[in-house]
């Protein structure tokens, strides 16, 4: 049943003109971002070899290239997630799933999945334009594993939000900019707390530091995994999963969308 | 309140019928449970007491049939309703608009969750047991659910996976109800493309794929023409003798030509049930018509649920 | 509708509290190739074998990147020693504690431990870990005098020589001895300080390198020339108040770095003493180092 919701999902993104536009776009993106960032490693490279413990190729390429398009999967997973309900309530085909033999839940689950696998294709283009370089020069596979979980958990995290604020309402764009803006405010917190707290500000930033997107995600990047980092994205996920259940359930007892 | 346990009065020669049906229901769907009748009329939907009020309320903890407050049977709202179809009715929903026909079907349908009383369809109750009770659901609500990118048969194919058939039992059930809906014209086209007839047809394709015990219907002849209002009648009660159907309609004539019993639903409360045939139908629902107050005179409520032999 | 908003709640309250826990007994694991993020073993040794918790003391401007990655540094430690403290004085914010702490000019960080001091201005692993280690020996500094070059030797008896200066640093229980870079050219990262006690011959390149190495190690070497006691006057100093800077020189290119002297001055400053370079008429330059003579106990 799960796989029916999956396929279906998919495939609907797949026909979707303005997909295709984005994932164009972005696409394109990538391609520039790597190659000056490839350029800028050749002109830094030869100082770097003089440091202790400095980082490779992939390091500095899954720093410099692979990191800030989290930042950027960040606004793209919402906006590929934010028709998934919001399209149901609008064309009246809710009804469909409504009163079929599948649990909210499996629809949730099957709707997401169906989006996340359409974005990990995504995902895997400035991934692979970074393992593609093994075949020319040695590679630091473990970094490169390391950011790739980043990406990956970090995408999850983010269609979920996307998600459950779609399943909240039958305008897809202000599901779309209710999750951009809170996913922005949570890139925001980590660095206006964290500095205020190491030089001694006030102190009570200092517990917001924990929800903070881009401390939690920097590590996978520099190539070392926090289990406490995989914890968060994890839960992340589970919980906007979680509420978009709830949401849906609460419908059936006559919830407006 | 009229509570009702209808006695129904189905012709005998449907008996054989049924029979028959029923054994080749047996065979035609593997994948379902196979069910023991105890009786020659199976019930096959029991709503109990159904009640809701207008718009998101919570679910009050006793389940009894204990009535809900009539204040809150707003409009579209529902108090003390009690249903119960056996294999081989059609019972038609009537009422005026706002009279809470689509609600009551809603709430059949397991899309609404009631605030007192329960529903249960082939002995699963859609509230302890939702996923096998919908099983058996075929719902097409007033706007039928589709997906104007898809095609036709790619979405009923969706539909048929939907309700739990597999593989080539699926494709083959499509290409039934494709037959039996007369949309082999338009089975490739895009939903989108569809006239508004092609379209309710494909919405009761999609209720009707997996060859459901009950089908419920909500107001579907809206909008059709002469023609496709006779092959809706055709469908609706070949769908009828082997299971059963609600219909919806705030047309007498028009649930008359299907039905054979009638429900007439008021200000959210259930005025009576009978069989289809009879003047005092006409005579209650011009009564309706011209705004006054509901109520059946001729009619007195049955105690005990005995069958007249 | 309380019983969907409960379920919320709640689901919402477990969620932030799988994520407290997640964050609260976080492990990591390093998978980068050179191992960047890991602390070698002996690093971690060296930090597990201090008594007593370890006080760090940065002082230094809030530059973000210096910020975050002295504080990844400084976590890495806490692996194997949690006791380690770490706190920031911004000498823009709070001068007034910065001169108490004694920092003169730039960034420095300062570790103590129990009674023992001991100051960086250069930070990587490698140099916290050499601070450390000298932090943690209990036992009698280890000041080393280089010989083989014609230097004022802490051992004979001349004049010339600076066996008083020796006999007053065993009394105060810094021990000294004479070590040939010839015959050894490695220098311990624990010796705490190097003293190069006016060399009147050159220094053989693979001597310099020993003691380049050492200085990179980030241990202590001070530098002490004289100009010739007699005759003819020495060369003067072009630019007396500049002598001091990093990579000044007057020599042409190739003909050293001209760390020599900065070096010096900031290892005397670590040793809160100071060095001056006049130029005396009649005689040439003259350097006057300043050292306290006893131990130095940190300030409560």
């Amino acid at each position: 049943m799960i796989s029916t919701v999956i396929r279906h999902e998919s495939a609907m993104l797949l026909r979707s003109a303005q997909i295709w536009l984005i994932a164009a776009l972005i696409a394109a993106l990538f391609g520039y971002l790597f190659l000056t960032q490839v350029q800028a490693w050749l002109n830094v490279q030869t100082a770097l070899a003089l440091e202790d413990k400095a980082p490779g190729l992939t390091g500095f390429l899954a720093a410099r290239f692979l990191a800030p398009l989290a930042m950027l999967f960040s606004i793209i997973a919402p906006l590929f997630a934010m028709r998934a309900f919001s399209n149901e309530y609008r064309l009246a085909s809710f009804p469909l799933w409504q009163s079929s033999p599948i649990s909210s839940t499996a629809l949730v689950i099957g709707k997401y999945t169906g989006i996340l696998l359409v974005l990990l294709l995504l995902v895997l283009i400035p991934v692979g334009m970074v393992f593609a370089m093994g075949l020319f020069v040695p590679i630091d596979l473990g970094t490169l594993a390391s950011a790739t979980l980043g990406l990956i958990l970090s995408t999850a995290a983010f269609t979920a939000t996307g998600l459950y604020f779609s399943s909240l309402t039958r305008h897809a764009m202000i599901a779309v900019l209710a999750s951009l803006a809170l996913l922005l405010l949570l890139w925001l917190i980590g660095s206006a707390a964290s500095s205020a707290q190491r030089v001694g500000g006030a102190l009570p930033l200092d517990a917001l530091r924990g929800f903070s997107i881009g401390e939690r995600v920097a590590g996978f990047f520099q190539g070392f995994i926090a289990t406490g980092d995989i914890v968060f994205f994890s839960v992340m996920t589970a919980l906007f999963l979680a509420l978009t259940v709830v949401r849906l359930d609460a419908l059936r007892d006559g919830g407006t969308e | 309140m009229v509570a009702l346990n209808y006695t129904s009065s189905v012709p005998s020669d449907r008996d054989a019928l049924r029979t028959a049906t029923l054994s080749r229901i047996c065979g035609r769907h593997p994948s379902r449970p196979r069910f023991m009748p105890e009786s020659t009329s199976e019930i096959l939907l029991d709503a109990r007491g159904l009640g809701r009020g207008f718009g998101a309320q919570r679910r009050t903890p006793a389940r009894s049939a204990a009535p809900a407050n009539p204040a809150t049977a707003q409009r579209g709202g529902i108090r003390d309703l009690t249903l119960t179809l056996r294999r081989g009715d059609v019972l038609g929903l009537l009422g005026l608009n706002g009279a809470g026909k689509s609600t009551t079907v809603r709430l059949l349908a397991g899309v609404l969750t009631p605030q007192t009383g329960s529903v249960t369809i082939k002995g699963h109750s859609l509230e302890d047991n939702p996923l096998d009770a919908r099983a058996e659901i075929g719902y097409l609500p007033d706007t039928p659910p589709l997906y104007p990118d898809m095609r036709v048969e790619a979405y009923l194919l969706l539909a048929a996976r939907l309700r739990r058939l597999r593989g080539r039992t699926a494709r083959e059930a499509v290409e039934r109800i494709i037959g039996r809906c007369s949309l082999d014209t338009v089975s490739r086209s895009r939903i989108a493309t569809l006239s508004k007839g092609f379209r309710q047809r494909v919405g009761l394709a999609q209720a009707l794929v997996h060859d459901p015990e009950v089908l419920l219907l909500d107001e579907p002849g809206n909008g059709l023409d002469p023609q496709q209002t006779e092959e809706l009648r055709h469908i609706v009660s070949d769908a009828g003798q082997k299971h059963c159907v609600v219909f919806s309609t705030h047309l007498l004539h028009e649930a008359r030509s299907v039905c054979n019993r009638i429900a007439v639903l008021h200000e959210g409360a259930l005025l009576t049930e009978r069989p289809a045939a009879g003047s005092e139908l006409d005579e209650l629902f011009a009564r309706l018509a011209r705004g006054e107050p509901g109520q059946d005179s001729g009619h007195k409520p049955d105690t005990g649920g005995a069958r007249p032999s | 509708m309380s019983g969907g908003r409960r379920l919320t709640l709640l689901i919402v309250g477990i969620a932030l509290l799988a994520g407290w826990l997640g964050l609260r007994f976080s492990t990591s694991f390093d998978l980068t190739a050179n191992e960047r993020h890991s602390l070698s073993s002996a690093s971690l040794q060296a930090a597990a074998a201090l008594d007593g918790p370890l006080d760090l003391i940065a002082v230094m401007r809030p530059e973000r990147t210096q910020v975050d990655a002295l504080t990844a540094l400084v976590e890495r430690f806490r692996i194997a020693k949690p006791d380690i403290t770490l706190t920031f004085v911004n000498p823009d914010t709070d001068p007034a504690r910065a001169r108490s702490l004694g920092t003169t000019a730039g960034a420095e960080l300062i570790l103590r431990n129990a009674t023992r001091e001991q100051r960086l201005q250069n930070l990587s692993e490698r140099t916290l870990v050499g601070a450390m280690r000298r932090l943690g020996r209990e036992s009698d500094r280890d000041i080393v005098f280089i010989t083989g070059h014609d230097e004022r030797s802490p051992s004979l008896q001349t004049d010339d020589d600076w066996s008083d200066l020796a006999a007053r640093l065993a009394s105060s229980g810094l021990a000294s001895r004479e070590v040939s870079l010839v015959a050894e050219p490695h220098l311990a990262e624990s010796i705490d300080v190097v003293v190069l006690a006016a060399p009147r011959r050159p220094y053989f390149p693979g001597e310099i390198a020993s003691l380049m190495n050492y200085i990179r190690a980030g241990g202590n070497l001070l530098w002490l020339a004289e100009t010739p006691s007699k005759s003819a006057t020495g060369p003067g100093l072009e630019a007396p108040d500049r002598v001091f800077d990093p990579f000044y020189s007057t020599k042409g290119v190739g003909e050293g770095l001209g760390l020599g002297l900065s070096i010096s001055y900031g290892i005397v400053a670590g040793f809160g003493g100071t060095i001056r370079a006049d130029n005396a008429p009649g005689v040439g330059a003259v350097f006057t180092v300043l050292l306290r003579a006893a131990e130095r106990r940190a300030a409560a």
